[in-house]
C-alpha cells in the first residue's frame, strides 16, 4: 500500500506485487549484464596455480661442488617475482630476483660464488590465474 | 604482519563491504519503494559500503606487489606494480572499483523513490553491482580452468546470491528499526519469499564449482579442502539461523508484533557468521589452490 501510495504521488506506475517498480524497467540492463556474463566465459589463459615441480640443485640435496646456476621447473608458466638465497648463520638474505620477464615454466638463474654451508632458497611467482605462489627449499654445500 | 597476512585481512574486509554495497543495491531496487522511512538509511549504508569497498580494492591492488616481492619494499617497486596492474587480478580490481564507483554514484537516491530520476539512479547502482560481481570471474581459479564456460557463470550466480543474501541483512535490520510494523512485515515477507528459492541455489552452485575445480576427494585432507569444509559448516549454521528466522521469528512478528528485538539479534548473528565465512574464503582464495 505504501509503495503504491508513493508511486501514485510521484505520478508513476503502480508497482507490481512482490517486487517494486525498478525491476521491470531494468530488463535492457539485465540483458546487457547477461551478455557481459556470456563474454566472460571465454577462457582467459591456459594454466593454473603454478607450483614448483623440481629444482636443480634438488631440495635437501648435499653437493660437493658449488652450483653455478639454479634451475626451477614449475607446473605451469609463471613470472618469477622474487628469489632469495639465505646461508645458515648469515644475517643477510641475498636477493637474486631478476626483473620480471615473460611467463616461463623453466627458469635458470645464475648464482654467485657460494661457500660451504646450508642454503635456503625462497621463491615467489605470479601464476596465470593471477595468484601468487610461494615456496622454499634447502640444499647443503659441503666443505672441500 | 607479513604482506600475505595483511592482504588476506584486507581481502576479507573487501568482501564484506563489496557484498554489502551490491546487496544494498539489489535490496533497494527490489523493495525500496515500499520503505519510506528506512530507504534513505539503507542507501547511506550502501554508499558508505561502496566507498570503503573501493578503497579496500585499491589497497588490495597495491599490496599485490608487496606479496610478489615477499616484503613491503615491493610497494615501491614500479616494475612489480606494473606487473600487478597488467595481471588478471589488476583487471578484476579495476572492474570492481569501477562498479563500486557506479554504486556510490547511484545510491544518493532522491525521494520520493518512484520518480524517473530515482529509477535511473537505482539502475546505475544495480549495473555497478553486477559489474563488481562479474569482476570476480576475471581472475582466480575459474578464469583459467578448462570448464570456464560453465564455472564462470556458476561463480557469478554463487556470488550474486551471496550479495543478495548478505547485503539484505543490514537493510532488514534498518527496516525493523525505522519502519512501521506493517511495512516491516511486508518487507520481511517479500524477502523471505525470494530468499527461500535463491539461498538453496547457493550451496548447489558452490558444490558444482568445487566439483569442477577440485581434482578429487584427496584435497579434503589438504588446507584447501579443510577450508572448503569450514565454509560448509559455516553455511550449515547460517541455514539453521535463517530457518529459525523464517519459521519462528518472522511469523511471530507478523502475528503479535513481538519478536522484533530477537529478529534483529539473529540478523546480527547471521552477519557475524557470514563475515567469518568471508574470512575463510579470503584465506582459501588468497593462499591456496584446488589443484595441489
Amino acid at each position: 500500500m505504501q509503495a503504491a501510495a508513493l508511486s501514485s504521488a510521484a505520478g508513476t506506475d503502480t508497482p507490481a506485487p512482490g517486487l517494486s517498480y525498478a525491476w521491470p524497467r531494468m530488463f535492457p540492463g539485465i540483458k546487457l549484464a547477461l551478455l557481459a556474463a556470456c563474454a566472460l566465459t571465454v577462457p582467459l589463459a591456459a594454466g593454473a596455480h603454478a607450483h614448483l615441480l623440481r629444482s636443480t640443485p634438488a631440495a635437501a640435496s648435499v653437493l660437493a661442488v658449488a652450483p653455478a646456476q639454479l634451475q626451477l621447473d614449475f607446473s605451469e608458466t609463471a613470472v618469477l617475482t622474487s628469489l632469495s638465497l639465505e646461508r645458515s648463520g648469515d644475517p643477510v638474505r641475498q636477493k637474486l630476483t631478476p626483473r620480471p620477464g615473460a611467463p616461463q615454466a623453466r627458469l635458470v638463474i645464475e648464482l654467485p660464488p657460494l661457500v660451504a654451508g646450508s642454503y635456503l632458497v625462497r621463491w615467489r611467482a605470479l601464476s596465470a590465474d593471477g595468484h601468487i605462489s610461494s615456496g622454499s627449499f634447502g640444499f647443503t654445500l659441503q666443505a672441500k | 604482519m607479513s604482506p600475505d597476512a595483511l592482504y588476506v585481512t584486507v581481502r576479507a574486509a573487501c568482501f564484506l563491504s563489496l557484498f554489502q554495497a551490491c546487496g544494498t543495491s539489489f535490496f533497494l531496487a527490489a523493495w525500496g519503494a515500499g520503505l519510506p522511512r528506512s530507504a534513505g538509511h539503507i542507501a547511506r549504508l550502501g554508499r558508505r559500503a561502496a566507498a570503503v569497498g573501493a578503497m579496500l580494492v585499491l589497497a588490495q591492488q597495491l599490496l599485490e606487489a608487496a606479496r610478489m616481492a615477499g616484503d613491503y619494499a615491493g610497494l615501491f617497486d614500479g616494475g612489480l606494480q606494473w606487473l600487478a596492474l597488467a595481471s588478471s587480478g589488476g583487471a578484476a580490481h579495476g572492474l570492481q572499483a569501477f562498479g563500486l564507483l557506479l554504486v556510490m554514484s547511484g545510491l544518493p537516491l532522491p525521494t520520493p523513490l518512484g520518480t524517473a530520476l530515482a529509477r535511473r539512479r537505482c539502475a546505475l547502482a544495480l549495473a555497478g553491482s553486477v559489474l563488481a560481481i562479474l569482476a570476480f570471474t576475471l581472475t582466480g581459479h575459474t578464469s583459467v580452468a578448462p570448464g570456464r564456460p560453465v564455472l564462470a557463470p556458476l561463480l557469478a550466480v554463487h556470488l550474486g546470491i551471496v550479495a543478495f543474501w548478505f547485503g539484505a541483512l543490514a537493510p532488514l535490520y534498518l527496516v525493523l528499526a525505522h519502519e512501521s510494523q506493517a511495512a516491516a512485515n511486508q518487507a520481511l515477507r517479500r524477502f523471505s519469499a525470494i530468499a527461500v528459492f535463491l539461498v538453496p541455489v547457493l550451496p548447489l552452485a558452490g558444490l558444482a564449482l568445487a566439483w569442477g575445480l577440485v581434482p578429487g576427494f584427496a584435497v579434503l585432507r589438504q588446507p584447501y579442502g579443510e577450508l572448503l569444509l569450514a565454509k560448509l559448516v559455516g553455511f550449515a549454521l547460517l541455514m539453521v539461523l535463517a530457518a529459525f528466522n523464517r519459521w519462528r521469528l518472522v511469523p511471530a512478528l507478523a502475528r503479535s508484533g513481538h519478536g522484533g528485538v530477537a529478529l534483529r539479534r539473529t540478523l546480527v548473528a547471521e552477519i557475524a557468521l557470514l563475515a567469518m565465512v568471508f574470512a575463510v574464503t579470503a584465506v582459501l582464495t588468497g593462499y591456496y589452490a584446488p589443484d595441489h
